[in-house]
């Protein structure tokens, strides 16, 4: 295979999950682990979408309900209910989602700019949309998304 | 060039221990030049030298090989210590500390100082025909000092001392020629002797004799102390007009040979404790006594060989760590333990693994002790720093200012030690800047003119203490109050009801500066309360005290570590906080019809005194605390936390109890959390968190604003 077709068919992995109907994506690069919902210690006072912090052998993680944060309504909690781990910047954070479904391929022509977003509340936090079978992902920026305001 | 990246990591760190030497050897020399102190800062100068040139550091070389010079020329007595050339040399100093931090930042220096050299050269030239006493190794001076002859009692005195334990050293004290008050000077000496922990059994001339000024340049002492002997030296050496001090062991045998002031004349006083004759001669056969002084002394300076690693500080982080995980386990197995005992009476395998756990336990605490320790640094890091720092800020304001310090080999935690050292560096200009008066006005007050400040560190308890205390001005209640009333920080009725202490805790508070003026030091903009609250934001504690005219005496407590720590574990609203238990003073069980309201907050008047209450609830959850919600049937259990004068109660749910927790951070992404310093995990597993009282207070004075 030369150079140039490797380069045509660069592609991203990334998780895939849902938050209400929607499926979100998230770089696999930035996920540390996912795990079952575990008990959270509130934290009070701390940002409004932190539900608290979570003892990870040992570490201390905080973790936010990632649909309060990207404004969408929030969905009670049921089986299907998971933390994904990241690590950005050094620092651990969790995020809770709804139901985690695959890990996707996603070529990068395959993905376009968020431009159809723009005016819906998480819109700032989206940084491409990608199309797999028909299906929209929305690929999350992560970095904005833990990043307080 | 392959391996050039290690070596320049080796070179900087040896480099900045050489800088270090060279620092606090300029100062004594500046102080009380001595042989010893001579021989110490050229072999520092020389090593500094080579390693530079062979690292192909040519400028640094450079500057060195000049200090070097001057350094051989003093030795030789070919030229005299003076405040320029000390001055020049302190200028030399920080110019290698900026290309040594060059060369740590970008790996090359490009600062120039060809001027610096030259001026170092033309000191050299400039010799003076006056080889003063001052200036000469004290081996020189003919005056050989009649010896000390003890009476029957003193030298039972020794000897019991001896057996308790103690140490029991002879002082020859030399006092400049020209002291005016020798008598005031010896004075002095006693008194430090007996500051610093020692006891003087016997000295020659007897006390009467040097009250009345009967002796000349030097007296003797025995003294038995429990105490590094360096210690006592240097409590002696900061006293002014003393040009040297003597110090050798004190065996029988030297009592009873009153022919042996010979080796101790003409060697220095290291040399004397190095001296196999005063080992062996002595009847007793007890050479660590004396050497012990010595091992402490050899190590402090020269590295001793394969005594001591280097060990990554992050590494030791790393350690720590693992412990604190451990610990958190240990105490999960012992609750396992008991929940399995509380299930099957008589279990051999329960019994088994109680044991099992039991040990783990002992191992792990003394595992978490030894890695404190090897955490730990003697507090002289911070301190090192002091002297120099002092003797510019003097001279930049006029004043003359003495430096006492004691207690450097005090040892605390590496973390500890980083935070302290920036709140200590603003009271100590503070204390110069405001505190110690120019010399006019200390001579027309009566005061000697140059000002004390004393600088101690001790551990008390399951705290180090830390004081800073000056002879200058003082504060006076009174005018703290008037400032506090016209910047706005209080109403005039509000600072009239303070008590005088609560008045000087004035100088805490936001927004307050007694400076007429602002000067380049102290007037910074970052005040004392900021100093309070990087102080209370470790756990620890800072108490003021002070007398018009007479001096300002500050007290800092601080825990020994910040990773482990006691707590109280309660419960608010179904969830676990813990409470450092270095803040709590009791607990209280209260029905809810003692709790009254002065205007919106809650109160209990215990022992007479009112307690203004924190109900957590309320705090962290919004809840109301009002009169309504009080009203319930169930008692409620109040934690006592104080925070130096002040105190408040914290309402709790429940009381759980006492526990040793490992304190984590909490993740940035959370925010500053109001009244939560940190969390732990528990040894069930889940997170608790730490609550921080400083902040709590604030809250308190908040409201009442």
């Amino acid at each position: 295979m030369s150079a140039a077709t490797m380069t045509a068919t660069a592609e991203r992995q990334v998780v895939a999950f849902r938050l209400g109907n929607e499926t979100y994506a998230i770089d696999i690069s930035y996920i540390h682990e996912i795990i079952r919902m575990k008990e959270i210690t509130f934290v009070p006072r701390a940002p409004h979408y932190m539900r608290g912090v979570i003892n990870l052998r040992g570490r201390i993680v905080p973790v936010m309900s990632l649909s309060a944060r990207l404004g969408l309504p929030v969905q009670e909690e049921t089986p299907q209910s998971r933390i994904i781990v990241v690590e950005v910047n050094g620092e651990s954070i969790g995020m809770i989602v709804d139901a985690v479904s695959e890990v996707l391929r996603l070529p990068e022509d395959h993905i376009e700019p968020p431009t159809q977003m723009a005016g819906t509340e998480s819109a700032d936090y989206i940084s491409g949309l990608g199309k797999v079978n028909d299906k929209l992902v929305l690929l999350l920026d992560v970095e904005k998304v833990v990043e307080q305001q | 060039m392959m391996d050039t990246g290690e070596y320049i990591a080796l070179f900087l760190e040896e480099a900045a221990e050489q800088i270090n030497i060279l620092e606090q050897d300029i100062l004594l020399l500046e102080q009380s030049p001595s042989q010893d102190v001579l021989n110490e800062i050229f072999r520092a100068a020389h090593t500094l030298k080579g390693s530079s040139r062979a690292m192909g550091f040519t400028a640094m070389g450079e500057l060195t090989h000049a200090m070097e010079d001057v350094f051989d020329a003093l030795r030789k007595g070919e030229i005299n210590v003076s405040t320029s050339l000390v001055n020049r040399l302190f200028d030399a100093l920080d110019t290698l500390k900026a290309m040594r931090d060059q060369i740590a930042e970008g790996g090359t220096s490009n600062i120039d100082c060809d001027e610096l050299v030259q001026s170092l050269r033309n000191a050299l030239q400039e010799t003076t025909t006056d080889i003063s006493a001052a200036n000469t190794p004290s081996s020189a001076q003919p005056q050989a000092p009649a010896e000390l002859v003890l009476q029957e009692h003193q030298r039972e005195a020794a000897l019991t001392a001896i057996d308790n334990g103690l140490q029991v050293y002879h002082f020859t004290v030399r006092l400049a020629e020209d002291t005016l008050m020798k008598s005031v000077r010896a004075l002095m000496v006693l008194q430090a002797i007996d500051a610093s922990g020692g006891a003087v059994i016997a000295s020659y001339p007897d006390e009467d004799a040097l009250d009345n000024e009967q002796f000349d340049d030097s007296f003797q002492l025995l003294v038995a102390t429990d105490k590094p002997i360096e210690h006592l030296r240097s409590a002696l050496m900061g006293i002014s007009e003393i040009r040297d001090v003597e110090v050798s062991p004190w065996q029988e045998a030297t009592a009873a040979v009153p022919a042996q002031p010979a080796p101790r004349a003409e060697q220095g006083p290291q040399k004397v404790l190095d001296s196999p004759v005063a080992q062996t001669t002595g009847p007793r056969p007890e050479p660590p006594i004396s050497s012990e002084g010595e091992t402490e002394k050899t190590t402090s300076r020269t590295p001793a060989m394969s005594q001591t690693v280097r060990v990554d500080v992050a590494r030791l982080d790393t350690l720590l760590n693992l412990v604190g995980e451990l610990v958190i386990d240990r105490t999960r197995i012992a609750q396992l333990g008991r929940e399995f005992e509380a299930r099957s009476q008589h279990d051999d395998l329960v019994d088994s693994l109680l044991e099992a756990a039991g040990h783990i336990g002992r191992i792990t605490d003394e595992l978490q002790e030894h890695i404190m320790k090897a955490r730990m640094l003697p507090i002289e890091h911070v301190f090192n720093r002091f002297p120099r720092m002092i003797r510019d800020l003097a001279q930049k304001f006029g004043k003359e200012v003495r430096l006492v310090m004691e207690g450097q080999e005090t040892e605390l935690d590496r973390s500890v030690i980083e935070i302290i050292s920036d709140p200590l560096i603003h009271m100590l200009r503070n204390s110069v800047d405001h505190g110690i008066e120019p010399p006019e006005v200390r001579e027309a007050a009566g005061k000697p003119r140059q000002g004390t400040i004393r600088l101690s560190a001790r551990h008390e308890e399951n705290y180090i203490l830390i004081e800073i205390e000056d002879d200058g001005k003082g504060m006076d209640p009174a005018q703290l109050r008037e400032v506090a009333v016209r910047k706005g920080i209080l109403t005039r009725d509000a600072a009239e009801r303070l008590s005088d202490r609560e008045a000087l805790s004035l100088i805490f508070a936001p927004g307050f500066s007694t400076a007429k003026e602002v000067t380049e030091v102290s007037g910074r903009g970052v005040g004392m309360d900021i100093v309070r609250n990087n102080i209370q934001r470790v756990g620890g504690i800072v108490d003021i005290d002070s007398t018009p005219g007479q001096g300002t005496r500050i007290s800092v407590r601080l825990p020994l570590t910040l990773a482990i720590i006691r707590a109280l574990l309660v419960r608010v609203n179904g969830q676990v906080y813990a409470i450092p238990l270095s803040s709590v003073l009791e607990t209280l069980k209260i029905e809810p019809e003692m709790v009254q309201f002065v205007g919106m907050r809650p109160t209990i008047v215990l022992r007479g005194r009112t307690l203004p209450l924190i109900s957590l609830k309320a705090h962290f959850y919004d809840e109301d605390f009002s009169a309504r919600s009080c009203r319930g049937e169930e008692p409620m259990f109040v934690v006592v936390v104080g925070l130096g004068e002040r105190q408040v109660g914290l309402v709790v749910s429940h009381l759980i109890g006492e526990q040793e927790i490992v304190i984590k951070s909490l993740s940035r992404y959370l925010g500053e959390i109001g009244g939560v310093s940190g969390a732990t995990i528990l040894g069930d597993g889940r997170v608790a968190l730490i609550l921080e009282v400083a902040d709590l207070f604030h809250n308190v004075s908040a409201r009442a604003a």
